[in-house]
C-alpha cells in the first residue's frame, strides 16, 4: 500500500542541539501511528515538521506525496494539527472559531456549516458550538482542537500529547475518539504514556535522543526489543516440559491447571518459536498450543531506551 | 473569502472582542479631546490654523496607538500558542502578515474615525476648508500604514508583547526624529535622514493641505519593506 508519510534520514538542529537524527519511516493510509518517547525525545518537533511548522535541518519528508521544499502549502492542506496546547483563540464561540479555521483550511463556504456539524458530533462538542472557548473546560478545548484539525477532511492527523491536561474520564473518552479517527486518516498521536499508545495505535515510533529506534506493530517491537515472549501449552509437569527446552528459551511464568497439562510463559532470545516446538516434541511433550504473548509495551520500551543502538526500525507497518 | 481577510477580520473582530481596543479607542480619544481643548478651544485661531493643530496632534496619537495595537498582534499570538493555526494552515507567509497588518491598520483608523468629530466641529462652528482635511486625514493614513507596518515586523521578531512595543516604539520615535539627525549631519547623509523623516518631511504638507507625491511613494515603499522584513521573520522561524 502506498505510504502517505514518508521520511527520509530526517534532521532538525536547534542550534548545537539535535532534535532529531536521520529520521527513516513510512506509514500507510488509515493507521493510528504512536509517537513515544521520553521527554525531549524528539516527537513534537516530529509533528512540527509533518505539520509545516518547522522546516528540517536536513532530510527529506513527504506528506501525500508531497514536501515542505516543493509545496509547503500543499503539505499543509493535507494535514491536520493539534499541538499539545490546543491553538485556540480564547475571545471566540466555537462556531465562529471552526468557521475562520475551515475558512483557512479552503473549506467553501456553502460546505462549511455541514461540516462544522459533521465534526462536531464526532467529537462531541455539538452543545457547546455558541460557547466561549475561553470558558470551556481543558477536555472540551482538546476536542475542539480536534475538531479544528478535522474539518478540512485532511489526509493526516496529528495529536500532539492528545491526552495531557484530561481528567481520566476525559483520557477514556479522548482514546476512543482517536481510535475511531484511523481507518480513513493517517493518525499520529505523541505520548509519553505507554497505556495511551498501548490501546489506540496500530504502530508505534519509538523516538530516544532525536534518533529512531525502532518502528512497528506491538509484537515487531517486542522482536525489535531481543525478547519475544510465547505461551505454550504442553502436556506433562512445568518442571519436565522446562528441562526440555533449548537455551536461550527461559521460563518467566509456569501454570499447573491440572489434567497433567501445563503452560508455560516464555521468554526469546537468539531462538525460534520452532526450535522451541521441535525441542519440546523430541522430549515427548504434546504441543497443545504455541502463541505469542502481546508485550508489556513498558518493558519494551525501557528495553529498547536501554539498549539504544542495539535496534533499529523493523516493523516498517506501512510498507 | 481569501486568507489575507480572513484573517483580517479576525484580527480586527479580536481587537474589539475584548477590553484592550476599547481601552486604546478610550485613550486616543481622551488625547485628540485633551489636546484639542489645550490647542484650540477658547482662541482665537483661524479654521485651517485649528484644523492643523488637529492633524499635527493627531498624528502623534496614531502614532502611539498603532504601536500599542501592533505589540499585540504576531507577539501575543506566539505567548498564548495560536500562531501555530495560521502557520500551520495552507496560508503563505505573506498572507498571514498581510492579513495581520490589515486588520492591524483596520483599527488604527477606526480610532482615526473615532476622533473625526472634531473636524465635524471645526467644519459647524467654522469654516473647513474640505482638500485640508482629505489632505491631512490622507497624510495620517500614510503615517499609520508606515508606524503599523514597524509594528507588525517587531512584534513578528520580538520575544514577548513588551519587547515589540519597545521596539516598534523606539523604531516609530526614530521616524520622527530623523529630522534632527539630519540637521547634525553632514552632505550626502543630511539629505537622507531627511527624506526618511516621517513628520516634517512626508506630513507637514498634508496637515496643510498640500499632497506630495514622494510621500505616496514613500510610505508605500517603507510599509512594504517592514511587510518584506516580517514575512522573512516568519519564514527564518521555521528554519531556527
Amino acid at each position: 500500500m502506498t505510504a502517505v508519510v514518508r521520511t527520509e534520514r530526517l534532521s532538525k538542529h536547534y542550534g548545537a542541539v539535535t532534535a532529531l537524527a536521520g529520521v527513516d519511516f513510512e506509514c500507510r493510509a488509515g493507521d493510528v501511528v504512536g509517537v513515544l518517547g521520553l521527554n525531549g525525545a524528539g516527537k513534537s518537533t516530529l509533528l512540527r515538521i509533518l505539520a509545516g511548522e518547522l522546516l528540517p535541518s536536513s532530510g527529506r519528508v513527504q506528506v501525500g506525496g508531497v514536501e515542505p521544499g516543493v509545496d509547503s502549502r500543499a503539505m499543509r492542506s493535507r494535514v491536520g494539527y493539534l499541538p499539545e496546547e490546543p491553538p485556540l483563540y480564547r475571545e471566540m464561540r466555537v462556531r465562529d472559531y471552526l468557521g475562520f479555521v475551515g475558512a483557512l483550511n479552503g473549506v467553501p463556504r456553502n460546505e462549511l456549516p455541514g461540516r462544522m456539524a459533521l465534526v462536531a458530533e464526532r467529537v462531541h462538542v455539538g452543545d457547546c458550538l455558541d460557547r466561549v472557548i475561553g470558558e470551556l473546560s481543558m477536555g472540551y478545548r482538546k476536542r475542539v482542537g480536534i475538531a479544528q484539525a478535522l474539518l478540512h477532511e485532511p489526509d493526516v492527523v496529528l495529536l500532539d500529547e492528545p491526552v495531557s491536561s484530561l481528567d481520566p474520564a476525559e483520557i477514556v473518552g479522548m482514546r476512543e475518539l482517536v481510535r475511531s479517527l484511523g481507518g480513513r486518516r493517517t493518525v499520529f498521536t505523541s505520548s509519553h504514556h505507554l497505556r495511551e499508545v498501548h490501546e489506540t495505535c496500530d504502530s508505534i515510533l519509538v523516538l530516544h535522543e532525536g534518533e529512531l529506534l525502532a518502528h512497528g506493530s506491538q509484537e515487531e517491537l517486542g522482536v525489535l526489543a531481543g525478547r519475544e515472549r510465547i505461551e505454550v501449552e504442553v502436556r506433562g509437569t512445568p518442571a519436565e516440559a522446562a528441562s526440555a527446552l533449548p537455551a536461550g528459551a527461559n521460563v518467566v511464568h509456569a501454570a499447573d491447571p491440572g489434567g497433567g497439562v501445563s503452560t508455560l510463559t516464555l521468554e526469546l532470545s537468539d531462538v525460534e518459536r520452532e526450535e522451541v516446538a521441535a525441542a519440546l516434541v523430541r522430549g515427548g511433550f504434546g504441543v497443545r498450543r504455541l502463541e505469542p504473548v502481546r508485550s508489556d509495551l513498558e518493558r519494551v520500551f525501557l528495553d529498547l531506551v536501554r539498549g539504544e543502538g542495539g535496534a533499529r526500525t523493523g516493523g516498517e507497518s506501512g510498507t | 473569502m481569501s486568507a489575507v481577510l480572513l484573517i483580517a477580520r479576525r484580527e480586527l473582530r479580536a481587537a474589539f472582542a475584548g477590553l484592550y481596543g476599547w481601552a486604546i479607542l478610550a485613550l486616543v480619544l481622551m488625547l485628540d479631546g485633551l489636546f484639542f481643548n489645550a490647542y484650540t478651544l477658547g482662541s482665537a485661531r483661524p479654521s485651517s490654523e485649528v484644523l492643523s493643530l488637529f492633524f499635527y496632534t493627531n498624528f502623534g496619537v496614531t502614532m502611539a496607538a498603532a504601536v500599542f495595537v501592533t505589540m499585540r498582534s504576531f507577539a501575543a499570538e506566539r505567548e498564548q500558542r495560536t500562531l501555530v493555526l495560521l502557520l500551520t494552515s495552507p496560508a503563505g507567509d505573506w498572507q498571514v502578515v498581510l492579513g495581520k497588518y490589515l486588520g492591524a491598520l483596520g483599527f488604527v483608523l477606526c480610532t482615526v474615525a473615532a476622533a473625526a468629530y472634531i473636524p465635524v466641529m471645526v467644519w459647524l462652528k467654522g469654516n473647513l476648508e474640505w482638500g485640508q482635511a482629505a489632505a491631512g486625514y490622507l497624510g495620517i493614513a500614510l503615517a499609520a500604514a508606515v508606524c503599523t507596518a514597524i509594528g507588525i515586523f517587531c512584534s513578528a521578531l520580538a520575544p514577548n508583547q513588551l519587547a515589540a512595543g519597545v521596539a516598534a516604539g523606539f523604531l516609530v520615535t526614530l521616524q520622527v526624529l530623523f529630522w534632527l539627525l539630519s540637521g547634525i549631519s553632514e552632505p550626502p547623509l543630511d539629505g537622507v535622514f531627511a527624506a526618511m523623516d516621517l513628520y516634517h518631511e512626508h506630513f507637514e504638507p498634508f496637515q496643510e493641505g498640500a499632497v506630495h507625491l514622494k510621500t505616496l511613494v514613500y510610505a508605500p515603499t517603507v510599509s512594504f519593506l517592514f511587510l518584506l522584513f516580517s514575512v522573512r521573520v516568519l519564514q527564518a522561524r521555521r528554519w531556527r
